[in-house]
């Protein structure tokens, strides 16, 4: 499908138009200029989206790899703003131990995950976020792995930022979005979207009836009342901050990443400041 | 002059102190060193020995007939039996030196009350090492401030106080000198393992981010470089595994930071898709793989040469790489330096295929010479690109100029789908083709780079090997120069031939020499030159071939 004067390899109909909508609306109303931005992604439909930005430097490896890529390139340039893009097979699944040692690092990086519960690009096998029961093209005899909840598991794990936004509701995607890039730390946004062709459970209208604004009091600072939020699931998803912990950053905690250029500038030619590793040897 | 010298105990013994203890003495008496470490995969009990090659003239193997042994417990005497074949040998003229209280018995013996005394000076018994320590340094006629030195040196300063009236008396207990070693002039020689020898030129090359998870023999690089993390700003990262690991390698490199990765050959298994990564986004990645035996777990603390065809052949698809094989540190060194350069240059992932004998083995190589180290990151200039930028814009060399992001305003996009110039992704099969050439033809280049292999010895039967089968190959045709010869290489891919092939034709034998069962490396040679090396001689009980194993193999076919 061409769109942006770009032949889009999605379907029409596909969750993730509303996504590129709201990303190139994140980037374009941001003070951080194009080039300074990193995309990064794995593989699947979802991964695709940073080759559909423009001005943007992109980094798409790895089916499940993204995490760590983008980490250790927000740590060779603290001046990158560095945004992931992945599915929920790539992130929840395959990628599943790189997010919690993300979790834990706390690189100052932003995750979004396209959440349709389904593997798209695949052709319909289950996701970690497939619901019990579902029947597939692989799991013939329905779904028996109890689905994977990303929102209580990074509450658990005192994730830095944690967040489930929807792609029915343009402001509030972008706005979670912008939270997400503005916090300091690792951040996580859960996206449920509808996957029009393989997901004819988990719809764009199942997912509007019970998609519901966290309220205007909700404290995202508790982690017990979070814990409680992130386990609902069902006739009502709540959508929102559910949990922030503002805490120093990897990046803050290392002292070789000090007030100094980013790593990457630091470029030594000077061969006499070597001679103490080899006096060390002598 | 040459003596060998073996202390072996248990796990958790102190070995290692005695070792160290030793080896600081005898390097800053002017000798050269080669010390092997051969221990089990636990952390006490087992076996534990350090063995000590003392010479005066530069040596890069291990001798395994002992002129001296200290045992520290009686349960490691089995392994090292006359004709035991794996571990340093008792021979008639061993010289041994043993506590009185380890119930050791052994002819030759010198039964020493090296606890009791120990306990009786300091209260512990395990200060008996460093007892030992000084009747060794009467036996090999080493004055006593040389020893004291030494353990001023090496022993942590909490202990020299009650530590050296141990030394001294051990040093004043009625042992015969049996050799009188000088005091030599050795300047501008270094003691070094390769795993040191690596992390250092590491840093030299302007290493910023280490990413990595433990794994014996790979994790000397990393212990190395995290000691010097602060001083010369070096992220040090363990990651969550290897595959992480890798990715980091990619991620850190693609963003403009010289990356390091140390491993051995299971973790290497875990990386092989993040290799092929940086082969398809053209990510120039240095990778450690320091080898050691295998299937699976194998040995984990011995050594091998077995990883060659895998490293060769890791990772799915077709892309250039570069895989050296050190022959000593000193060679690990050079190695690693440029390793760094040609993989920035060609925008390749390089390998270096270590081992356990070179990343645990101390040697006293010859140190560097800082002023012959000329960096270059090899990132495009301004000038020297085409505007609107394309990662892969296509060229003759097929190497495209590399800018990273934010080295200028240009953005900087890289995809491990297959890509047009731009690097967006084309499933366009022109395109296809147009890539595939593209990244194929840096190998052209980079083979030009290259060294010819080392060659070695006038006889008519040649010996073929690599990496750190060097310092057994060297000794061996040294000691035979009319019957053999030896070539030699240190960069196994891309495979440089014609050296080769002229020493092949004017031989009367070849034979491979591999630390493998497989003779792998002659495998590559008939692959690439269609000529198959009939003989072959190879050593895989996990232990680092001698000159004295291969003379022994060599007397079998008749060839000397």
């Amino acid at each position: 499908m061409w769109k942006n004067g770009m032949d889009i390899a999605w379907c029409p109909g596909c969750g993730n138009f509303a996504l590129l909508d709201a990303v190139n609306r994140l980037v374009e109303s941001s003070d951080i200029p194009r080039s300074h931005f990193l995309y990064v992604s794995g593989i699947g439909q979802a991964a695709k989206l940073p080759l559909y930005l423009k001005g943007v430097n992109v980094l798409d490896g790895l089916h499940g790899r993204a995490l760590p890529a983008a980490q250790a390139a927000k740590i060779a340039n603290r001046e990158l703003t560095v945004v992931v893009h992945s599915g929920d097979g790539c992130n929840y699944g395959e990628g599943g131990n790189h997010l919690l040692a993300a979790i834990r690092r706390n690189v100052d990086i932003t995750l979004i995950v396209h959440d349709n519960q389904v593997y798209g690009l695949t052709k319909g096998q289950a996701s970690p976020t497939t619901a019990l029961g579902t029947t597939t093209v692989a799991q013939t005899l329905g779904v028996m792995l109890e689905p994977f909840n990303p929102m209580a598991a990074a509450v658990a794990l005192d994730c830095s930022f944690v967040a489930r936004t929807f792609v029915g509701d343009q402001d509030h995607l972008v706005s979670t979005m912008r939270a997400a890039m503005h916090h300091h730390g690792f951040s996580l946004v859960d996206v449920l979207q509808q996957c029009v062709t393989f997901n004819r459970v988990n719809t764009f209208g199942w997912y509007k009836e019970r998609v519901q604004s966290l309220p205007d009091d909700y404290d995202p600072t508790d982690r017990e009342a979070a814990f409680k939020t992130a386990l609902e699931w069902g006739d009502h998803i709540p959508i929102g901050v559910l949990y922030t912990h503002e805490r120093p950053s990897y990046e803050d905690l290392h002292p070789v990443l000090d007030d100094q250029p980013p790593l990457w500038q630091r470029w030594n030619t000077d061969m006499a400041a070597y001679t103490p590793l080899l006096d060390e040897l002598a | 002059m040459d003596i060998t010298l073996t202390i072996s105990g248990e796990a958790g013994q102190g070995v290692k102190t005695l070792g160290s203890l030793a080896a600081r003495t005898l390097f800053d008496r002017g000798y050269f060193i080669v010390q092997d470490e051969s221990y089990h995969s636990r952390i006490r009990g087992g076996l534990d020995a350090i063995t000590l090659r003392v010479s005066d003239r530069e040596r890069h193997a291990m001798r395994p007939q002992m002129d001296v042994f200290i045992p520290l417990a009686s349960s490691v005497l089995p392994y090292h039996a006359a004709g035991n074949g794996h571990e340093a040998e008792l021979g008639p003229g061993t010289r041994v030196l043993c506590d009185s209280a380890s119930g050791i018995d052994l002819p030759g013996e010198v039964s020493l009350p090296a606890s009791e005394r120990a306990t009786a000076l300091t209260g512990d018994a395990r200060a008996a090492n460093v007892f030992l320590f000084g009747a060794l340094c009467r036996m090999l006629g080493i004055p006593l401030d040389q020893a004291t030195a030494a353990a001023r040196n090496v022993l942590p300063q909490r202990l020299q106080e009650t530590n050296l009236p141990v030394l001294a008396e051990g040093y004043a207990q009625p042992v015969m000198e049996a050799w009188s070693l000088p005091e030599r002039r050795l300047s501008g020689y270094v003691l070094a393992n390769a795993s040191q020898a690596i992390g250092a030129a590491a840093i030299v090359a302007g290493v910023r981010f280490y990413s990595g998870y433990p794994m014996t023999p790979g994790s000397g690089i990393m212990n190395y470089l995290a000691a010097h993390a602060e001083q010369y700003g070096i992220v040090v990262e363990q990651a969550e595994d290897e595959i992480a690991a890798a990715n980091m390698a990619v991620g850190a490199s693609y963003a403009g930071v010289r990356q390091m990765v140390s491993t051995s050959g299971g973790g290497f298994a875990l990386m092989v898709e993040a290799l092929s990564l940086a082969g398809m986004t053209e990510t120039p990645i240095v990778i450690v793989d320091a080898q050691r035996p295998a299937p699976a777990t194998g040995l984990p603390t011995r050594t091998e040469q077995a990883d060659l065809w895998y490293v060769l052949q890791a990772g799915h698809g077709e892309f250039v790489r570069m895989v050296s094989a050190p022959r000593t540190p000193e060679d690990a060194f050079d190695l690693t330096l440029k390793a760094y350069d040609l993989s920035s240059k060609y925008q390749i992932p390089a390998i270096i295929l270590s081992d356990q004998q070179l990343a645990d083995t101390l040697v006293t190589v010859r140190r560097w010479d800082l002023g012959d180290v000329h960096l270059n990151r090899h990132l495009a200039e301004q000038g020297t690109y085409q505007e609107p930028y394309q990662r892969y814009a296509l060229t003759p060399s097929g190497v495209s100029p590399r800018l990273v992001p934010m080295q200028t305003e240009w953005p900087v996009v890289a995809d491990s789908d297959e890509h047009d110039e731009s690097g967006h992704l084309s499933e366009d099969l022109d395109n296809r083709e147009r890539m595939v050439e593209k990244r194929l033809r840096r190998q052209r280049d980079l083979l030009m780079e290259l060294d010819d292999p080392l060659v070695l010895g006038g006889g008519p039967t040649l010996l073929v090997g690599w990496g750190s089968s060097f310092g057994a190959l060297e000794e061996l045709v040294q000691e035979y120069p009319a019957d053999l010869r030896l070539v030699h290489f240190n960069e196994v891919w891309p495979l440089k031939t014609e050296r080769l092939l002229a020493e092949m034709s004017q031989a009367r034998m070849v034979i491979a020499v591999e630390g493998n069962a497989t003779a792998q490396f002659a495998g590559l040679i008939a692959r690439e030159t269609g000529q198959r090396i009939e003989h072959t001689l190879g050593r895989w009980d996990g232990r680092p071939l001698t000159a004295a194993f291969i003379e022994r193999r060599l007397h079998d076919m008749e060839v000397i």
